[in-house]
């Protein structure tokens, strides 16, 4: 197994128009689940291209399992796993023929696709819908299925970027438990997120990035002892700077009643 | 037909890796492109809504069936024109028309599609192989498009002119299609130099529109157009400007060909059709090419990435709709289904895109009846173009019941509307004015031209009478909430029953104006009374209650 670091960042920077990244560091050793938290336009999502090889023009030095993402961004998206937020996928197909697809871009065998996928499906209750167009699939369906083609060539690091949105209770619990065990043997989890009580429970690390930095970087007992608060959504509104949630309650119900 | 694209795919294997081309990529890739093309459907035929499933997996063959057809009607002229020049370059403008029009239309959301980036750039593919994909993706397309078009065409000019003219024909057919290509992409490559993503959606939506409506009205319009006579005595000569149009160089080839004419103007024809091609692909592979691609990769990183801007609406000045609003309407609900329909058919392209198409029904019926008029016919000629326009204008009517957003319309049964049928009213309002009054002007505006101001009362009593006819229609039909349906539906819509009830309905108002247009004191009468009456079913149908609209719903 891997011991040295799996991801090492140092002075990242991204910007369009305005900056986005500002000069991010850190590093990550394998088998660690990573929450990457920060308010809407925080940069999580730039954050997870440049790391997964999306987007090459950056300044800085990123290094995936000791590749620089710049010079080898295709051996690096060989080893990764990328499950995007927004649940775009070709609709038109069945999940078979999706993860068929997805399976031949990453050159696995086609017998080996179809069992894996199958089994997959089958776990996750879509084994009836496997032959189904994806054009009437609800939210939940279209997650599973982007996990399962996130997941599909056994990559080494994942990314996730609010892998839980559309799932159910049940399927919530699964993911969850499918996570954590992927950590267990070795792999790394790169989870972006808004939802405060998972990462909370569920992260070793924790990262915070506001206005393109990162403000905080720690266990969860590490952040609760220097912030000295309970929970971990009063530590990231404490650290994004908005205090003013009461006072913000008040004029909306003020203007509500106007 | 994938299957055989796959095969000669699978012998150029060589060329592609030595080309550092990942073929297996390359595979995977136009596999489930043409794939999902099989489920797609052409744009042509896009403001007809798919009926089921099942439908969409013959919906290709059908397609492709129905551009053989088309072909064939102007490929007939092969046989019907005495010379080959005239015939053939007709039928090589038809296959370039088509060519571009579709790649404008159909494929330009797939060129653009930003689904493609997000779903291969976090795979380990390298993006020459994913270009190469593209290109031979849009080529096979092209050529399916192409052949299909063209295949009654290559039998005919067998027939008429023999296995070697034959032979001439597809390998020009082929040219024809690159040459439509690389115009395209030529015009792709300008277009996005000097434009937003944003604003070149923009003009693609307007083009497609554009597109129907010449599709729909030119082939009423053309057949009128050409008479027999016409294309018997057509000239051979080669006029200057036939150098500008690359049709007449591949017929002009033809005619050289089969015609053994081997003087200076076909020879510069054959020049112009072989170098000129060479020359775009040349053009486009050196300079403009790199930076379309890094260009197009930058438009589709940005989208991944920045939120869009978005359109804003400027809120200092009151938009039309609700100045109007404030005239036509009272009741608060009435305004807001004037408003929200005003406002939602001016943006939503698919609603342009299922309606404008109709106008180009209107265009050649006038055409005709004009035409008619200089002939020196009837008098009263104009009142039968009024209410020709009938179900034309109906269009607007039913079509704002769909939308592709129809889920958004949860609100009308959380809100405590009473009586609901105000939004019905407001919405019915708002077609008669931002639709059936521009038409009419428009009429309005071809009437006095030709018939003199007398006829304005019959107009008047036309739009009048039209106006009652679509609310006969509202009152009778299910009610629906305007953009509340899904537009899948839009072809059960009105029963069969209903629309042949209406139709006689229209003939009858139809020929009792007709009738009464004899008598200018009655027309007048006949104006206040239907416009009571039109007034008078509005109120009624802004008393449409709930449980008229939930026995709508069920069925």
């Amino acid at each position: 197994m891997y011991t040295e670091p799996v991801i090492t960042v140092s002075h990242l920077s991204k910007s369009y128009e305005k900056p986005v990244l500002n000069d991010i560091n850190f590093t990550i050793t394998p088998g660690q689940i990573i929450g990457y938290l920060g308010p809407n336009g925080a940069g999580k999502s730039t954050t997870i291209k440049v790391l997964s090889g999306m987007i090459t023009d950056f300044t800085g030095e990123v290094q995936i399992m000791g590749m620089d993402v710049r010079k080898d961004p295709i051996e690096v998206k060989r080893r990764i796993g990328y499950i995007p937020e927004n649940a775009l996928l070709y609709d038109t197909l069945t999940p078979m023929e999706y993860l068929r697809f997805i399976g031949l871009l990453h050159k696995m065998e086609s017998a080996r696709i179809e069992k894996k996928s199958l089994d997959l499906l089958r776990i996750f209750d879509l084994q009836a819908k496997a032959d189904t167009r994806m054009t009437a699939f609800s939210k939940g369906m279209r997650q599973k299925v982007l996990l399962i083609a996130g997941l599909l060539h056994n990559p080494d690091i994942i990314f996730l970027d609010e892998p839980l949105s559309g799932l159910d209770a049940n399927a919530v619990i699964l993911v969850k438990e499918i996570l954590s065990k992927l950590a267990l043997e070795g792999k790394t989890l790169f989870y972006s997120s808004h939802i405060m009580d998972v990462v909370e429970k569920f992260a070793h690390r924790i990262m915070i990035l506001h206005q393109g930095k990162i403000i905080a970087d720690g266990t969860f007992a590490e952040l609760q002892e220097r912030e000295k608060t309970e929970s971990l959504e009063q530590i990231f509104t404490e650290l994004t700077g908005n205090h003013a949630h009461q006072s913000q309650a008040g004029e909306f119900i003020e203007a509500l009643r106007g | 037909m994938s299957k055989i694209v796959l095969f000669i795919l699978d012998l150029l294997k060589g060329v592609f890796q030595s080309l550092h081309i990942d073929y297996s990529q390359l595979r995977a890739i136009l596999e489930i492109k043409l794939l999902m093309d099989k489920r797609r459907k052409p744009a042509a035929f896009a403001n007809q809504p798919s009926k089921s499933d099942a439908n969409t997996k013959y919906q290709y063959w059908i397609a492709i069936f129905m551009y053989a057809i088309l072909g064939g009607l102007v490929g007939s002229l092969i046989f019907a024109m005495p010379n080959v020049y005239w015939a053939t370059t007709i039928v090589f403008a038809y296959i370039m028309v088509m060519t571009i029009m579709t790649l404008i239309t159909d494929f330009a959301s797939v060129v653009m599609d930003t689904t493609d980036y997000a779903i291969l750039s976090p795979r380990p593919v390298d993006s020459r192989t994913v270009w190469m994909a593209r290109l031979i993706h849009v080529v096979v397309y092209v050529l399916t498009l192409t052949f299909s078009v063209a295949l009654l065409p290559i039998v005919f000019v067998g027939i008429k002119y023999g296995l070697g003219a034959l032979l001439l024909f597809v390998v020009l057919v082929i040219l024809s299609a690159l040459f439509a290509v690389f115009l395209t992409n030529l015009l792709y490559m300008l277009l996005i130099r000097f434009t937003s993503e944003a604003r070149l959606k923009q003009i693609i939506a307007y083009v497609q529109i554009g597109f129907t409506m010449v599709f729909v009205s030119g082939y009423q319009i053309l057949p009128r157009l050409i008479k027999v006579e016409m294309l018997q005595s057509i000239s051979l000569e080669v006029v200057w400007w036939q150098y500008l149009v690359p049709p007449f160089w591949m017929g002009g080839i033809m005619e050289a060909f089969v015609s053994r004419h081997f003087e200076t103007p076909y020879i510069i024809f054959t020049l112009l059709a072989v170098t000129l091609p060479v020359g775009i692909i040349y053009l486009m592979n050196s300079a403009v090419s790199k930076s379309f691609s890094r260009k197009l990769l930058e438009m589709n990183d940005a989208s991944g990435d920045k939120n869009e801007t978005g359109t804003t609406e400027d809120r200092s000045k009151k938009p039309l709709s609700e100045r109007l609003s404030a005239i036509f309407t009272r009741h608060p609900l009435e305004k807001m289904g004037f408003e929200l329909t005003w406002k939602i058919t001016s943006r939503d392209q698919k609603f342009k895109m299922r309606t404008y198409p109709t106008l180009g029904v209107m265009i050649p019926t006038i055409f005709v009846f004009l035409r008619g008029q200089q002939l020196g016919q009837s008098d009263w000629q104009y009142i039968l173009i009024l209410y020709a326009m009938s179900f034309a204008i109906n269009a607007f009517y039913t079509n704002i019941q769909f939308s592709d957003d129809y889920k958004a319309t949860w609100f009308y049964g959380s809100v405590p509307a009473d009586p609901p049928g105000y939004i019905l009213s407001g919405a019915l309002k708002a077609v008669f004015i931002k639709f059936i009054l521009p038409v009419y002007a428009f009429l309005i505006a071809a009437i006095f031209w030709f018939w003199g101001v007398d006829a304005l009362a019959n107009v008047i009593l036309a739009l009048f009478n039209n106006m009652l006819f679509i609310c006969i229609f509202a009152l009778i039909s299910p009610k629906r909430f305007p953009f509340s349906q899904a537009p899948a539906e839009a072809q059960q819509a009105s029963s069969i029953g209903i629309a042949l009830l209406m139709m006689m309905v229209s003939t009858m108002i139809g020929f009792a104006h007709y009738g009464l247009a004899r008598f200018p004191t009655g027309i007048w009468i006949a104006i206040a009374i239907v416009g009571g009456t039109v007034f008078y079913f509005l109120r009624l149908y802004s008393q449409t209650t709930w449980s008229q609209i939930r026995a709508s719903v069920i069925d």
